[in-house]
């Protein structure tokens, strides 16, 4: 379930991406690795997951790459800590993952999934555990830039 | 019958600051006024009692209290309310809710400024 429900999210992310920014993404499944990925000044949204599935879906990417798509999200240059980068990416989060849940609940066996608001988290070495959840993550590419989602589904 | 002179007035509700400023830029270039904001349901019941706006667009996921709620408390109150939902979800059981709370449209996001405004315009002006 974990690798069907990490397909729709990824799709969705994909699509609304393309749509708000005009992006060409491709997304592809890699090995999931937490603490995050990314090197550096990292950005971290994380929506929790309820319902008759329960776990968390995250966002992560570099600094570099948050500002580049709030800026065209906005349509705006912006400094790299504004408030309205965060803002923005929250907002993508929240959007891709209500897409993906719509869908989602819209299949025959109605799984009831419902999304709580978005966190974000800035900083250096971020740690993020997730115990007793399976974790999934993908990567979302375009031109040389890419984000990672990851979908923890808590077991049992 | 009389010509409207004065903008529309629109209060625009969701927890996400980037969305206060994508719908202002999408509706205030099509002549309506934005007149408030706020970033929860508890805060679009009581903007509400007190602007009196032609339009809410309010979203459903937020915290203290969710927009299918306030919905519901507005309609109450002000049964001639004109709401708009503005959300990511849409699934089947969510548009039941949103219908039975008493909102009049219900839109998904991501939205264009073009998809917006053509929304507005059939709740509050139907003909033009």
């Amino acid at each position: 379930m974990s690798s069907e429900y990490l397909s729709q999210f990824s799709t969705s992310c994909v699509e609304v991406m393309g749509k708000m920014m005009g992006l060409a993404c491709e997304w592809q499944e890699v090995v999931p690795r937490l603490p995050t990925i990314t090197e550096g000044m990292t950005v971290v949204t994380l929506i929790g997951l309820t319902g008759s599935t329960r776990g968390r879906i995250m966002m992560e990417m570099e600094l570099r790459v948050a500002q580049e798509l709030a800026e065209m999200m906005n349509g705006e240059s912006l400094k790299a800590m504004d408030p309205m980068v965060f803002y923005s990416l929250t907002e993508l989060s929240n959007i891709f993952s209500g897409k993906a849940v719509t869908q989602l609940n819209n299949r025959p066996e109605k799984p009831g999934l419902r999304l709580t608001p978005p966190n974000i988290f800035v900083g250096e070495k971020i740690q993020i555990f997730t115990e007793k959840a399976a974790l999934s993550t993908a990567q979302i590419r375009w031109n040389n830039s890419f984000l990672y989602i990851h979908l923890c589904i808590e077991r049992g | 019958m009389s010509l409207r002179t004065e903008p529309y007035r629109i209060l625009v509700v969701d927890d996400s600051p980037f969305i206060h400023k994508a719908v202002q830029k999408a509706l205030v270039p099509a002549g309506y006024e934005i007149c408030g904001t706020g970033r929860n349901g508890k805060e679009a019941v009581a903007a509400y009692g007190d602007l009196k706006p032609d339009l809410l667009i309010m979203d459903i996921t937020m915290p203290i209290m969710d927009g299918i709620t306030a919905a519901r408390e507005i309609t109450i109150e002000f049964p001639e309310a004109v709401i708009m939902l503005l959300s990511a979800m849409g699934d089947e059981e969510i548009r039941g809710q949103a219908q039975e709370s008493g909102v009049k449209s219900f839109a998904t996001k991501p939205f264009t400024n073009q998809e917006l405004v053509v929304e507005v315009q059939k709740l509050l002006c139907p003909r033009s």
